[in-house]
């Protein structure tokens, strides 16, 4: 599966890019020639130099090193969003699916209640209960974001459960446990990475918003929603404070997206551009496509 | 009736190949195909699926699919070549000179458009015509074709039942009065007794007009009633041509016997030999007869080259290398 | 025929009887929102009216806004005003949220309406020649700037067309709601983010649709080719997005929010973005409950025209594989 995906130019830059965000995020100590948070109001909004790659923000911090740092932040958050998600969201699905009955209606009454707020605006009323900062905005999204894997979830163990080979395993007496574990995950797991995937982009970008409406990361933390939002006093005199942590955002989310387009295409043969997509198209023109003469 | 007998040919197909290259290789569909359909006659083209026969009808049509394509050939058309033809001419063409019955009608017709909407619309885009006008023009013709013309005309594709379909299909077809008809396997969606009820309108339809019908079956039945000449196809050629009865009496090729022993109707002393194997799907340029692998009969001048398809006499032409030698060719075209 | 009338009011019945309990999941959900906020609401309208905080005057206001009872009995209370059409009063101007939500929402309907033509404007080119011109050049520039508006951010995006067209350029009105004008940079910002989900399901949807039979049928009777793109195969791909439609409207609903206070859109967000800095959790319930009712709502609008869209459903009464 690794090969194919590589195989695909625009999967492999979307793994590409997340490498080396994932790189920044990692080795930002050391690849920041400065400390991202001190303020340093003689150096203020100095051009990029050999001091600072990229010159310095409006309280004389260094821009490449609050870059480097944001990248951390963001994926430190977006990626332990997803676990508590994944944590919450899949196993209430499989139970829901496998058990059923008034289970099944109690978890999908609240799923429903929770999908009927739009994502975005019930996260940002919970920041608003709570009270802004990092750790709200990931309980927030993390508690309306869950209901959707565990939705996804619950369909497909509703579909797999009626294939045979599960009733099968299941006269035998095997564990529950171990039906879920050995024949209903392997179905789940493909088409779960693709989402989570595509969420984790998601995720870089409601955390930037929510941070960037001042909601999420909080003075000095370096966080790119929170730099941009800073800098919009600069927005004509030093356009560059924008629009670096804007292109980091955006690279991240595109590694993510092209990333996730690319799993989907792997994982699911019947999207187009793929091979087998293609196969399908000419299925007409193979022998034994229509009824044969010999019948 | 008022078309006479001796007429030039409706449609000649000259050497015609079609090709797919697919991201998997190339696949060979048609590989020289030659027939010639007679004027007011029907031309069935019988042969298994994957034979090439489906491809030959787009290919006459100009409707390959990318990444297929007409690699070399001719279709003449009242002396013109179609294959010369730009996008836009054969666009007029279609519908109005040269028309197609697809063999599933649910498929064909599209799901969200009423019939009436679907044939005014084809109307529409070869006539200038009022929409009362192109109205009473369906009417007619679905009428002609004993159809509750007002009801079908209101209907969704959906609504209507199978041979109901089938017919609308039809009228969508004729509705200008093309002077060629391809019916690509019409039959093999519907139940026996509807297969006969779309069989007899076609076979009234040829009478009724001057109207030519390339009938593309595998149904040997079907074929034979309706059917003046059989072209019988293999591995993308025409393996063996000839006048209806001859060609079922008196099978030349040896696919054809095969073929003929296969089916309930033309065996003999009742006993069903199936085809041994399967038809190829040819994915590399050939030498030889495609039908070698499966033939009884096959030595080694099969393996080596592909058998012109010669002319037997009195009118019957077959590609084999078994068959004594031919009086004269029909490639240099004077047949 | 009697019966398809039947079927659909027989669907409508069922269909608003699903809304009853999400609808009370809603109401939960924003009564809560009040209870776990910190603060005491009663001490806080108290403070408020520069009443004196004496334990009498603080009973005698819980009692008055129903506060005192079990919780069980403060949700009923609750409800009930609610269903009168009062949402409480806003901490901080001392209005009663629903005029002051209320206020506000015709700006925002404007904006949710112009980002929505600006998708559409965006996402049906964008798709629709994607697909005919399936892995050309073509093909491969607009999937490429589908996949841009989906991954940059919007305030992001409106910060740089203002900077672009408003402020270099002065073309358009950098802030603030009046003309034809002013709507369009926010229009664009908030279009052109969710573009890009439908321009790659129209492209989709086209591909799947242009490969059937009937697309090759049309084509073999001669339809003209505008006829064959623009109905035959359009209207068949279209349908199975209006249901995605409908779900991204939370995504629209929530753009917004940002939108508004990217360009200083005098709407609810914009109110609600205030209301968190000044602890205003009455406005904040508010407006996650309109939201959640105009969402729900929309939904079920879409729901039903996707089921008149369809003769096969609005007439055969039949779902479709």
């Amino acid at each position: 599966m690794f090969n194919k995906l590589v195989r695909d130019p625009a999967a492999l830059s979307g793994l590409l890019i997340i490498a080396l965000v994932l790189a920044a995020a990692i080795f930002a100590p050391l690849l920041a020639p400065h400390n991202p948070e001190p303020v340093s109001l003689t150096e203020r909004l100095l051009p990029p130099g050999a001091d600072y790659p990229l010159g310095t923000d409006a309280l004389g911090r260094c821009l490449y090193s609050r870059v480097l740092f944001g990248a951390r932040v963001t994926l430190q958050y977006a990626l332990s969003i997803l676990i508590v998600i994944l944590s919450i969201g899949v196993p209430a699905g499989l139970l829901a699916g496998y058990r059923g009955g008034l289970l099944d209606t109690a978890v999908m009454r609240m799923v429903d209640t929770i999908l009927a707020f739009p994502n975005l605006i019930l996260a940002l009323v919970l920041i608003g209960v709570l009270g802004p900062g990092l750790f709200n905005v990931m309980l927030a999204l993390a508690l309306v974001s869950w209901v959707g894997y565990a939705r996804v979830v619950r369909g497909m163990v509703l579909s797999i459960k009626e294939k045979e080979y599960i009733a099968a395993a299941r006269v035998c007496g095997t564990p529950d446990l171990k039906v879920v574990w050995r024949h209903i995950m392997p179905n789940v797991l493909p088409p779960l990475a693709v989402l989570a995937t595509l969420d984790l982009g998601k995720l870089v970008l409601s955390i930037a918003t929510l941070s960037f409406l001042g909601l999420g990361a909080q003075p000095p933390t370096p966080e790119w929603g929170a730099m941009i939002n800073d800098a919009r006093p600069y927005l004509q005199t030093v356009p560059r404070l924008m629009f670096v942590p804007g292109i980091a955002i955006a690279l991240t989310v595109l590694g993510f997206n092209l990333l996730g387009d690319g799993l989907r295409d792997i994982l699911d043969p019947r999207s187009s551009g793929s091979v087998e997509g293609e196969k399908r198209h000419f299925a007409w023109l193979l022998p034994g496509a229509g009824k044969a003469v010999e019948k | 009736m008022q078309c006479k007998e001796k007429l030039s040919p409706a449609l000649i197909v000259k050497n015609l190949s079609t090709r797919f290259y697919t991201r998997s290789g190339t696949i060979y569909a048609v590989n020289g195909v030659n027939f010639e359909l007679p004027r007011n006659r029907c031309l069935a083209l019988i042969g298994e699926s994957g034979a090439g026969k489906s491809v030959t009808a787009l290919s006459i049509l100009r409707m390959i699919p990318k990444p297929g394509r007409i690699v070399s050939g001719e279709i003449r058309m009242n002396g013109d070549d179609l294959l010369a033809k730009s996008g836009s001419q054969m666009r007029k063409l279609r519908g109005e000179e040269l028309s197609i019955l697809f063999q599933d009608p649910l498929a064909a017709l599209n799901p969200v458009i009423t019939i009436g909407n679907q044939i005014r619309e084809t109307i529409q885009s070869h006539r200038r015509a009022s929409k009362s006008m192109a109205e009473e023009m369906a009417l007619v013709k679905l009428d002609a074709l004993k159809l509750p013309a007002k009801r079908v005309y209101n209907s969704f594709p959906f609504q209507l039942s199978g041979g109901m379909r089938q017919r609308a299909a039809l009228a969508l077809a004729l509705i200008l009065h093309p002077q060629i008809l391809i019916a690509d396997e019409p039959t093999s969606f519907l139940d026996v007794t509807l297969q006969g009820q779309i069989l007899a309108l076609l076979k009234n339809e040829l009478d009724r007009c001057c109207l030519s019908l390339l009938f593309i079956t595998h149904d040997l039945a079907a074929a034979a009633t309706v059917a003046d000449r059989v072209a019988v196809m293999y591995g993308g050629i025409i393996v063996e041509e000839g006048s209806m009865r001859d060609v079922f009496g008196h099978p030349f090729h040896p696919y054809t016997r095969a073929l003929l022993r296969s089916h309930p109707a033309f065996c003999r002393n009742g006993r069903l030999e199936p085809v041994p194997g399967s038809a190829p799907l040819i994915t590399e340029s050939f030498s030889g007869c495609p039908f070698r692998q499966r033939c009884s009969e096959a030595e080694t001048i099969c393996a080596e080259d592909v058998p012109p398809l010669a002319d037997r006499g009195g009118g019957r032409f077959a590609a084999c290398h078994k068959l004594p030698e031919p009086a004269k060719q029909i490639m240099d075209g004077s047949c | 025929m009697w019966y398809r009338g039947a079927f659909l009011s027989y669907y409508l019945l069922k269909r608003f009887a699903t809304l009853i309990p999400v609808m009370i999941g809603v109401s939960i959900i924003t009564f809560l929102l009040v209870e776990l906020a910190p603060g005491d609401p009663a001490e806080i309208i108290l403070a408020k009216r520069d009443i004196e905080l004496t334990p009498q005057a603080l009973e005698e206001a819980r009692r008055l806004m129903g506060l005192d009872g079990p919780l069980y009995e403060r949700y009923l209370h609750w409800l009930r005003r609610l269903l009168s059409g009062d949402l409480g009063v806003s901490y901080s101007s001392g209005e009663p949220v629903a005029r002051e939500i209320l206020s506000r929402l015709p700006a925002t309907l404007e904006l949710a309406a112009g980002g929505l033509l600006a998708m559409l404007l965006i996402a049906f080119p964008l798709g629709i020649a994607a697909a005919l011109y399936n892995r050309t050049f073509i093909d491969h520039f607009s999937r490429f700037t589908a996949l841009i508006g989906a991954s940059v951010p919007s305030f992001y995006l409106g910060l740089l067309l203002i900077s672009m067209l408003a402020v270099h350029l002065d073309w358009l009105p950098v802030m603030g709601r009046g003309t034809i004008r002013h709507l369009l940079l926010p229009s664009l910002t908030l279009g052109f983010g969710l573009a890009a989900t439908y321009a790659r399901l129209l492209r989709a949807g086209l591909l799947e649709v242009l490969q059937l039979e009937y697309v090759r049928a049309a084509r073999a009777r001669g339809v003209r080719e505008t006829l064959v793109i623009g109905r035959h195969a359009l209207k068949n791909a279209l349908i199975p997005l209006v249901t995605v439609f409908g779900l991204s409207l939370g995504n629209l609903l929530g753009g917004t929010m940002v939108v508004e206070q990217v360009f200083a859109w005098p709407g609810v967000g914009r109110l609600a973005v205030q209301a968190i800095f000044n602890r205003d959790i009455p406005i904040l319930q508010g407006y996650a409950l309109l939201m959640a009712v105009i969402y729900v709502l929309v939904n079920l609008a879409v729901d039903l025209s996707y089921r008149y869209l369809d003769p096969r459903i609005r007439l055969g009464g039949k779902e479709v594989g």
